[in-house]
């Protein structure tokens, strides 16, 4: 059949949904759902489907480029060989690092982890999942003796209660909040508590939303646990033969809470009732989900608070059973596929870490003597060493830490001081790639082939469907080539993703250790189309080689002992914000990451087209500032821009800005700026939902827009600008400071001799210039000191290239109220067109005297006597079917 | 019976419209029409259409002659009023004298020649009837003409003449074509829209001699160029025909002094149009003149009106060429903003002051001109110019 389409597994976020897509080898195509795929059964949210629209290649790195010059692969990989040979030997295999990505896949991992922990014997890799995951791993491992999730997505179904704290799940996961919101539909006793400091269309479709105090969770948890356990709402059985250190745990969550509720609901910044009914449902509902993501994961106690989560589910015995279970949500399409071969630096491979036992046996394996034995550098530990020197070379594959990662400006320091960092991507345009030496281009979503794990410890294939553009390489290709280079030629020799999945496969059974749950047992003899073919699956698998979607609902666990860990905790809490806005961070709907894909879709960033930073109304006020203005966010680590939104929702004393925006798209860059570098001790993840900021106003001298291919230098100069898509074009907002409308108004007039339309003001408030409607190439400025020229861009993208938009119109940026009565004909008298027609249609047969008595048109200078007469002529012609009205 | 006698001295625009006013009001007395050009009253705008052959010689006229027939209008053709005595009587040229009770002097204006010397001949006239139209119809294919003037009257009639198929030159005093209406940039357009037409233009100079012993042949320019010239146009304004108030002892300044009902310093005699004066100002323009005949028939009607000037719309009567020029575009202290299309030969000019737009001038386009002739006769306010120039502001 022609018309078979082909399988594959979404490039965004962690639920990991299957797409179909036809068979075309076209780049040019329409993402379905895939109606068979555990994950979406069909659903895509609105990034997924406008998959199609990045495929073109538009921005896209075709070649490799060494110190700005294009370059073969020969002349690359023996460059970075070369390299990471001279710092290997010169200053140890700890000078050298990787810093890896959740949008690789497994395959690429895989390789990379083998080459640089096996062979280059360092465990410096890391990878932005740290950004993302590595709290709520670290819970995981330390309370269930391993990172896996014991839950699925069904149980979002099944439960009778489900708890979202600190997640967006509309936005951050929609298609999983729909499945979420579709139970809800079908089982009306379900209940959604929404625990987060902001409200969010998550939040407005809750039973109830508790909006804390920011970086209270923790306490909450702990009082929780206290309740319940003052209620006689805990499962002593479970307690009793699945887990140890009970006490302790109750004791530390007692001793947090306080002993009195309306205290806590008072420090928690929540009413007592609110807090009283959330206790309530949890003492009389055991089939409950609690589900978290970023606004756990991203604090300084992210692994405490993931275990004040994990020790109430312990306590309830509500863990890996249907509809009642802990469970993280993901952030990225593999970060689970990623930490599965060992993608961040406190992970061996397979799930093992830096024991002995481990290190040897994976030693043995990889026939790697020089493995590395103890854990290396945490992402922004990483950074940090690169920043004093001691990282000689680094590679970054396919992410863009100077957006991501807290403190941008240590982050670009670190950048400046590496010897030669490598950076492999798809795009021409990211913050990073400013300081690469050596740039690779990888293949892209569509293009690359292997295999994803998603939040529910669900494998599926991402498969291949287009042809690599340019010279683009899979990223596990140009690291074995490195490898053989370094003289491993045995231990990198794959032919492709099918090779690296087997041997990934065969090591997760290698040597297993007994309680360990993770294991490919089912997968590690696959025939090459087999693994084209494999279908979605959960690790682990049963002896029948089938899937099990929970874990530990039998009691036992991953620990040596067998039994699940109580860990007593008392979560810290964020710096206390004194005369500064907390500023919080997040995703946006249609946003992904760095928008390095989404930022490409006009139709993505029409659902919030500026960078906006939220305050509530009365901190505005406090500060004289109004909506829409741009405002300076600044502290002692530096400042980016953005828009003021308002929002009453908003608590004040809070701010909340989107995570996507970076230099690419703003020139004072994004909220990575001002985020410390603090992290959970423990897991090494950044705070990133946490910075104490001032909001200032900024003094414009101007403001305006401008669309076209490239913001001209002119203009760019001394701009505060925002960057947004439009297809074809990109819309540039513009803000000055310093620079005056007449001195850029003077400057463009005296470079742009091409002018198509310019609209110039003697006071210099106002500086216009457009191409001519439809002409190309087309572009369009408009600037003030008065008030911000804000186009319609939905109007002029549909009439970007439309020759019969009056100038007008093109000028305004937006379509004008056409003048009911037509064009007008006759100044003297002030007669339009549709005067003399209707007043033809009510005297048929009226000639062109009588039409001069009546209306007096064309009677005075006689000017537009031929335009009433032809007027008069064609009604003539045309007789006018009269219906009086 | 003892009907009232009015007599009017000029046939033109503003007594064609004067009689129009006053048929419609009924006017009880009987109407004399004095016509030195005789034939029926016609729109002396639209010659250069017609010169170009837009327009036929008949669409020309505003009237027939039935409707003087009908009407009892008496016309007394071909012959010119010599002498005006206020008390009730005029002498013809022919001799005849006439009696009226009142009078209304419409005797328009005269083309200003260049102040050099040179012979009369048809060569070298003006552009302002049906005989010089007819003239110049007549004139053989491709004939070199030179126009002194770049004003309204001049660039049409050098559009005109291109139109013919001649080769036109335009002598223009100024530096930029029709100063009066158009600030220099927007009149680099209209130049820009002469030059492409074939009109060759030398601004900011004028005629030192005129080679016309005893055919014109050549002028010479204050520049030292010498232009070949079969024909001259002079089109450099106009000045108010007031010679015969004059010697009848009216008081005249650089035209007839009329009150706000046309009256002049004699209670029986009004004057209208170009030739009249009126709070130290002249009217060249057909608007103020017809609004001036509206109001003296109902004077004349005794029906109490007045009138005031109104500033009007100068439109430059070209196919296919808008020109238009609303208010004052000159005030020094005035804000203007800047609508430039070069590619399409469109140019706009606003100007404002105390936040009013007081003046606006367009070549090549005339979109919105209603909106701003509103805004400029309301004197309404204006916070955002831009949407003004847009014609995004609706006018109250």
């Amino acid at each position: 059949m022609t018309d078979r389409r082909l399988h594959t597994t979404c490039a965004y976020c962690g639920v990991g949904c299957g797409v179909e897509i036809p068979r075309s080898g076209d780049r040019d195509i329409q993402v379905r759902g895939l109606a068979d795929h555990p994950a979406n059964q069909g659903r895509l949210c609105v990034k997924g489907t406008h998959l199609g629209e990045v495929l073109p290649l538009q921005q896209r790195l075709l070649r490799p480029r060494l110190a700005g010059e294009t370059v073969s692969w020969d002349t690359a990989l023996d460059f970075i060989s070369q390299k990471i040979d001279g710092a290997r030997t010169e200053t140890g295999p700890d000078s050298l690092g990787l810093y890896l990505s959740g949008q690789l896949l497994t395959e690429d991992y895989y390789i990379a982890n083998k080459l640089a922990k096996g062979f280059l014997g360092t465990a410096n890799l890391d990878t932005n999942s740290r950004l993302c995951m590595s709290s709520a791993v670290a819970a995981y491992q330390q309370s269930l003796g391993e990172d896996a999730v014991p839950g699925c997505y069904d149980d979002l179904e099944q439960a009778d209660l489900v708890i979202l704290v600190g997640s967006n799940l509309a936005w951050a996961h929609p298609v999983l909040f729909q499945r979420l919101q579709t139970a809800r539909k079908a089982r009306p006793h379900m209940r959604l508590v929404v625990i987060d400091p902001r409200a969010t269309d998550t939040s407005r479709a809750a039973d109830l939303h508790l909006p804390l105090k920011p970086g209270t969770d923790g306490r909450l948890f702990n009082g929780a646990l206290a309740w319940l356990a003052e209620h006689n709402a805990l499962d002593a059985d479970f307690i009793d033969q699945h887990t140890e250190q009970f006490d302790d745990t109750l004791a530390a969550a007692r001793r947090h809470a306080g002993a009195n509720w309306a205290a806590l609901a008072d420090d928690c910044g929540l009413a007592l009732v609110d807090l009283l009914q959330f206790f309530d449902w949890l003492t009389t509902t055991p089939k409950t989900v609690t589900a978290w993501s970023m606004g756990i994961n991203q604090s300084r106690s992210g692994v405490a608070k993931s275990q004040a989560i994990i020790n109430l589910h312990l306590a309830t015995g509500r863990i890996g059973k249907v509809g009642a279970t802990p469970f993280s949500i993901t952030g990225q399409p593999n970060a689970m596929g990623g930490r599965e071969v060992g993608g961040l630096a406190n992970q061996l491979a397979s799930h093992r870490g830096f024991t002995d036992k481990d290190c040897d046996a994976v030693a043995r394996f990889w026939k790697a003597p020089d493995i590395a034995r103890k854990p290396g550098l945490k992402a922004v530990d990483l950074f940090e060493a690169a920043a004093r020197g001691d990282i000689k070379v680094l590679w970054i594959m396919a992410t863009n830490p100077l957006a991501s990662l807290p403190d941008a400006n240590r982050v670009r320091e670190a950048l400046a001081r590496v010897e030669t960092v490598i950076v492999s991507d798809v795009v021409t345009d990211n913050d990073t790639l400013a300081y690469a030496d050596v740039i690779l281009p990888a293949l892209a979503w569509g293009e690359k082939d292997g295999t994803v794990t998603n939040s529910e410890r669900c494998l599926s294939r991402q498969r291949g469907f287009l042809l690599p553009p340019g010279e683009a390489k899979p990223d596990w290709w140009a690291l074995a080539e490195v490898g053989k280079r370094l003289g491993y030629e045995a231990a990198f020799n794959f032919s492709g993703p099918a090779a690296i999945f087997a041997e990934h496969a065969a090591l997760s059974v290698f040597e297993p250790a007994p309680n360990r749950q993770f294991t490919l047992q089912p997968l590690t003899d696959l025939s090459p189309s087999e693994y084209d073919n494999l279908a979605p699956s959960q690790w682990p698998y049963d002896a029948n080689g089938r899937s099990r979607a929970r874990l530990f609902g039998d009691g036992r666990f991953a620990t040596p002992s067998g039994r699940a860990q109580f860990i007593p905790v008392a979560p810290a809490e964020p710096d206390a914000a004194v005369g500064q806005l907390r500023l919080n961070t997040g995703r946006l709907r249609d946003q992904w990451h760095t928008m390095t894909r989404t930022g490409l879709v006009s139709r993505l960033g029409q659902h919030r087209p500026d960078f906006c930073i939220t305050l509530h109304p009365s901190d505005a006020a406090e500060r004289g500032l109004t909506e829409g203005q741009p405002v300076n966010v600044t502290n002692a680590l530096g400042h980016f821009a953005a828009v003021l939104a308002l929002d009453s929702a908003q608590r004040p004393g809070d701010a909340f800005a989107p995570m996507h925006w970076n230099e690419t798209f703003a020139a004072a860059g994004g909220v990575a700026r001002v985020i410390p570098g603090v992290v959970d001790p423990q897991s090494g993840q950044p705070e990133s939902k946490h910075a104490l900021v001032a909001v200032e106003p900024m003094s414009l001298s101007c403001s305006g827009a401008y669309i076209g291919e490239h913001l001209p230098d002119l203009l760019a100069r001394g701009a505060v600008w925002f960057k947004r898509s439009l297809g074809e074009q990109w819309l540039w907002t513009l803000f000055y400071t310093d620079r005056t409308l007449s001195d850029l108004s003077e400057g463009w007039q005296s470079s742009a001799p091409d002018a198509g339309i310019t609209l110039t003001d003697s006071d210099q408030h106002w500086f216009q210039q457009a191409s001519l409607p439809g002409q190309s190439p087309a572009y369009w400025l408009g600037l003030s000191d008065r008030q911000r020229p804000v186009p319609d861009t939905a109007w002029l993208q549909q009439h970007w290239q439309n020759d019969e938009v009056s100038l007008e119109d093109w000028l305004a940026g937006k379509p004008g109220e056409a003048d009911p009565r037509g064009d007008l004909i006759c100044t003297c008298y002030s007669v339009y067109d549709r005067d003399i027609e209707s007043y033809l249609a009510c005297n048929s047969g009226a000639g062109l005297a009588e039409v001069q008595r009546a209306l007096k048109c064309s009677t005075q200078c006689g000017s537009c006597l031929e335009e009433v007469s032809g007027l008069v002529q064609a009604c003539k012609i045309t007789p006018v079917n009269v219906e009086t009205a | 019976m003892n009907r009232e006698r009015l007599l009017i001295i000029g046939h033109g625009m503003a007594a064609t419209r004067l009689l129009q006013q006053l048929v419609e009001r009924g006017y009880p007395g009987s109407i004399t029409v004095v016509s030195e050009e005789g034939g029926i009253g016609y729109n002396r705008i639209q010659l250069t259409p017609w010169l170009a052959g837009d327009v036929s010689e008949a669409s020309l006229d505003l009237v027939d002659d039935a409707w003087y027939r009908q009407h009892r209008i008496y016309r007394v053709n071909g012959d010119a009023v010599v002498a005006l005595d206020p008390a009730g009587q005029v002498k013809l040229n022919s001799g005849r004298t006439l009696v009226f009770d009142q009078a209304v002097l419409a005797t328009g204006a005269l083309p200003r020649f260049p102040d050099l010397p040179f012979p009369a001949q048809p060569a070298i006239r003006a552009f302002r009837s049906k005989a010089d139209g007819r003239w110049l119809k007549a004139l053989p294919a491709n004939r070199s003409a030179v126009v002194v003037g770049g004003g309204l009257l001049g660039l049409e009639a050098a559009w005109g003449l291109r139109a013919c198929g001649h080769r036109v030159s335009l002598v223009h005093r100024n530096t930029h074509l029709m100063n009066r209406q158009l600030s220099a940039p927007t009149a680099a357009y209209l130049a820009r829209a002469a030059s492409q037409a074939g009109i060759a233009l030398h601004l900011g100079c004028e005629l030192s001699h005129i080679h016309a012993e005893p055919e014109l042949t050549s002028v010479e320019l204050n520049t030292g160029d010498t232009l070949a010239a079969d024909v001259l146009i002079a089109a450099a304004g106009i000045q108010p025909n007031e010679q015969l108030a004059r010697r009848a002892g009216l008081r005249v300044n650089r035209g007839v002094l009329i009150d706000d009902q046309m009256r002049t310093s004699h209670p029986r005699l009004f004057a209208l149009g170009e030739c009249a004066e009126f709070n130290g100002q002249t009217f060249g323009l057909v608007a103020p003149a017809y609004q001036q005949a509206e109001v003296l028939a109902s004077v004349l009607c005794a029906q109490p009106a007045h009138w005031s000037p109104q500033q009007s719309t100068t439109r430059l009567k070209i196919s296919g060429l808008d020109v238009v020029s609303h208010g004052c575009i000159d005030h020094p202290d005035a804000r203007h903003l800047t609508l430039d299309a070069p590619g399409l030969n469109q140019c706009r000019r606003l100007h404002f002051m105390n936040d009013r737009l007081i003046g606006a001038e367009m070549v090549g386009i005339r979109t919105h001109l209603e909106l701003f002739q509103r805004l400029i006769e309301q004197q309404t306010p204006i916070n955002d110019a831009r949407a003004v120039m847009l014609g995004s502001v609706k006018a109250a």
